[in-house]
C-alpha cells in the first residue's frame, strides 16, 4: 500500500511538471479592445466608452493616455504626434486610474478603461483622430552593465467626425487604378501593358479623400475577359481619412511581393478589362475607373520556338550528313 | 490505517492534477456577432442597394444620430467582430554583460503581434538617447562599415573596428532595407541605428520596424488569430577608448492597428 502511494504521488508530481507552463521572465504582452472607434458626435455632446487593457505577461506599470495623429503615407500607416491638441476633451470615469497616471496590472490583469470623450459647444464641424495609448514602464537598470531596457505601447485609434447636422462630407476620387506589368509597350502614346499567362496580376487601386471627413468606400473591381467570363472582387470598406489617400484592398486575393490592392491569379489569353466601382457612403458620389492588359503564353512561345530551332538544326545537319 | 489515509491523499491529489479542467471565459460567436467577456458588441452587416452599415449597439450607446446626438462604431466593419489587438515583446531587459572593446555583443528580443484577420498594423522603435552612463558619457550609435547605415537605411555590420550601437531585423512584416543591404544570402548582417527622440533642435521621429498593410481576411470565413512575429537583434560593439561605466537606455516600441 505504502508503495502504491508512493508511485502515485511520483506520477502526479510527473504530469505537474510536465504540464506547468515555461514561464517567460521580463517578456511583456499588452491586448487592447476595440481596436479601433468610430465617432459621429454633435457639439456639446459627450459618450462614454469602455476600453478593455490586458496583461498577458509579468507584471506591468501602465500609463494611459491619448495623443492625436495624422495618417503616414498611403498605406494606412500613422504618426503619432508627441503633444496633445484639438478642442476634444478626454478623460477617464474610473475611479482608480486617471489619464497620465501610472496604474498597476498584474499578470494576466484586466483593466476596464472608462474613457469620456466630451466635444465642448461650438466645436468646428470636422474630423478629429486620436490614439489611446496604454505604455509600459521599462524595468529597473542593471547595475555594472550595459544595457538597454525596453518599453512598450499599445494603441487603439479613435476617428471622430463633429457634424452638427449630421451630414457627411463625402468627397473623393479614384487617384489611381492601374495593374504592375511585367512589361509595358508604348504604340502611338497607349500604354499596352503584358503578362504572361501564367503571371499573378498585382492590381493598385488608390483612393483620395477631398473631403473633411473620414470616408469608408465600398465597391468592387470586376475583371472581364474575352469570352465574357467575369470575376468580381469586393473592396474591402477600409476607412480613407480626411485630405489623404490610401490604397485599397480587395478580396479574395494572392499575395505578392509588393504592396497591392489585389492579385489575381490564373491562366489568361488575350484582352482584359478590370473596371472599379467605389462608392463613398448612401449620399456619397460613385467612382469609376478602368484599365486593361494583353496576356499571353510568352513562356510557351519562346520555348517553342528554342524547341524548333533545335529540332530544325538537327533535321538540317541530319540531311547534311545524308547528302555526304 | 496510516497508509491508507496517505493512498487516498495521493489518489485524490493525483486526479485533481490529471482532470482538472481549463477555465474559459465565455464566448459566443456566431456568424454574424461575437459576445466576448462582460463588454457587450454587436455588430452585423446589412447589405442594400444604398447602404452598407455596422452598427456598435450596447453598452457603447446605441442609439440614431437625431434622437442622441452621437453614433458610435467600435471595430472593423468588414471583420463583423470585435478582435483585440495585442503586442508582445519577449525581452525587456536587453544585457550585454561587460564589453571588451572591439568584441561585438548581441542579445534578442521576439517582436509578436496578434490582431486577428484585421492585418493593418505598424509597430515603431524610437531610443530615449543614446546609451550612456550616469553622467551622460556617450556611447554613440553605430554607422555599420563605411558609414553604411542610418536611421532608416540599414547597412552591413561586421567588421571589429566598427563600433557602436544598431540593431537588425529578421521574421516577418520588416522593413525592405534588412534584406536588400546584402547581396550574399546573409540578411543577418544588415543593421541600422535607432532614432533618438532626444536630439535637438528636432526631436528624430520614431521609425517603422514591422508593419503590415495585407487585409488577411477571407470575407467569407470566420474570424481567426493570426500572428506576425519578428526578431531583433540589438549588436553593440566598443571602441579601445570609451570609458569605462555603465551605459544604458531606453527602447521605446509603439504598436498600432491601422485606421
Amino acid at each position: 500500500m505504502k508503495k502504491l502511494a508512493i508511485t502515485i504521488l511520483l506520477t502526479s508530481a510527473l504530469f505537474l511538471l510536465l504540464s506547468v507552463r515555461p514561464v517567460m521572465a521580463q517578456q511583456t504582452t499588452l491586448s487592447i479592445s476595440p481596436p479601433i472607434l468610430e465617432v459621429f458626435i454633435k457639439p456639446g455632446k459627450s459618450i462614454l466608452v469602455a476600453y478593455t487593457l490586458q496583461n498577458i505577461s509579468d507584471p506591468v506599470i501602465v500609463k494611459a493616455k491619448i495623443l492625436p495623429f495624422e495618417p503616414a503615407g498611403n498605406l494606412g500607416n500613422i504618426s503619432i504626434k508627441d503633444e496633445f491638441e484639438g478642442p476634444i476633451r478626454f478623460n477617464l470615469d474610473n475611479s482608480d486610474v486617471k489619464l497620465e497616471q501610472s496604474f498597476f496590472l498584474k499578470t494576466l490583469g484586466l483593466q476596464q478603461l472608462l474613457l469620456r470623450i466630451r466635444v465642448p459647444e461650438g466645436t468646428p464641424n470636422g474630423d478629429y483622430y486620436y490614439t489611446l495609448l496604454a505604455e509600459t514602464e521599462p524595468p529597473p537598470g542593471i547595475g555594472g552593465n550595459v544595457s538597454s531596457r525596453t518599453k512598450i505601447t499599445i494603441g487603439s485609434n479613435i476617428l471622430i467626425t463633429v457634424t452638427d447636422t449630421g451630414s457627411i462630407d463625402l468627397r473623393g476620387k479614384i487617384a489611381m487604378f492601374d495593374v504592375i506589368p511585367r512589361f509595358n509597350l508604348n504604340i502611338v502614346g497607349r500604354s499596352i501593358k503584358f503578362f504572361d499567362s501564367n503571371d499573378k496580376i498585382p492590381v493598385v487601386l488608390f483612393m483620395e479623400n477631398k473631403g473633411v471627413n473620414f470616408v469608408k468606400p465600398e465597391g468592387e473591381i470586376t475583371l472581364r475577359g474575352n469570352f465574357g467570363e467575369t470575376s468580381n472582387y469586393e473592396i474591402i470598406p477600409q476607412n480613407v481619412l480626411s485630405q489623404s489617400q490610401r490604397l485599397l484592398s480587395a478580396s479574395p486575393s494572392a499575395e505578392f511581393r509588393k504592396s497591392t490592392s489585389l492579385v489575381i491569379s490564373g491562366f489568361f489569353l488575350g484582352k482584359y478589362n478590370l473596371n472599379a466601382t467605389v462608392n463613398l457612403g448612401e449620399s456619397g458620389t460613385t467612382l469609376f475607373a478602368t484599365t486593361s492588359f494583353i496576356a499571353l503564353p510568352f513562356r510557351f512561345m519562346i520555348l517553342l520556338l528554342i524547341v524548333a530551332a533545335i529540332v530544325f538544326l538537327i533535321i538540317k545537319k541530319t540531311s547534311h550528313n545524308e547528302v555526304e | 490505517m496510516k497508509s491508507k489515509r496517505l493512498f487516498i491523499t495521493c489518489l485524490i491529489f493525483f486526479c485533481l492534477v490529471l482532470f482538472v479542467p481549463n477555465v474559459n471565459a465565455l464566448n459566443m460567436d456566431s456568424s454574424s456577432f461575437h459576445i466576448q467577456g462582460g463588454n457587450i458588441n454587436i455588430g452585423s452587416s446589412t447589405a442594400s442597394a444604398s447602404a452598407n452599415l455596422a452598427m456598435t449597439l450596447g453598452q457603447l450607446a446605441a442609439g440614431s444620430f437625431t434622437s442622441f446626438g452621437y453614433v458610435v462604431k467600435a471595430g472593423f466593419q468588414y471583420i463583423h467582430s470585435i478582435v483585440p489587438f495585442s503586442f508582445s515583446i519577449s525581452n525587456t531587459s536587453i544585457d550585454f554583460g561587460e564589453l571588451i572593446s572591439e568584441v561585438a555583443k548581441t542579445d534578442t528580443a521576439n517582436l509578436r503581434v496578434s490582431f486577428g484577420g484585421a492585418g493593418n498594423y505598424q509597430v515603431t522603435a524610437v531610443e530615449d538617447g543614446p546609451l550612456k552612463t550616469y553622467d551622460s558619457v556617450p556611447f554613440d550609435d553605430t554607422s555599420c562599415d563605411a558609414s553604411g547605415c542610418d536611421e532608416t537605411a540599414a547597412g552591413v555590420w561586421d567588421l571589429s573596428t566598427t563600433h557602436g550601437f544598431g540593431y537588425n531585423m529578421t521574421g516577418q512584416d520588416i522593413p525592405a532595407t534588412f534584406t536588400t543591404c546584402y547581396n550574399i544570402n546573409n540578411p543577418k548582417l544588415c543593421y541600422r541605428r535607432f532614432p533618438d527622440q532626444t536630439t535637438t533642435p528636432t526631436p528624430e521621429p520614431p521609425i517603422v520596424v514591422m508593419s503590415s498593410n495585407d487585409v488577411t481576411v477571407d470575407l467569407t470565413s470566420r474570424p481567426k488569430n493570426i500572428y506576425h512575429q519578428s526578431t531583433i537583434t540589438f549588436k553593440i560593439n566598443s571602441k579601445p577608448d570609451q570609458a569605462a561605466g555603465t551605459y544604458q537606455t531606453v527602447i521605446g516600441f509603439v504598436a498600432t492597428p491601422s485606421y
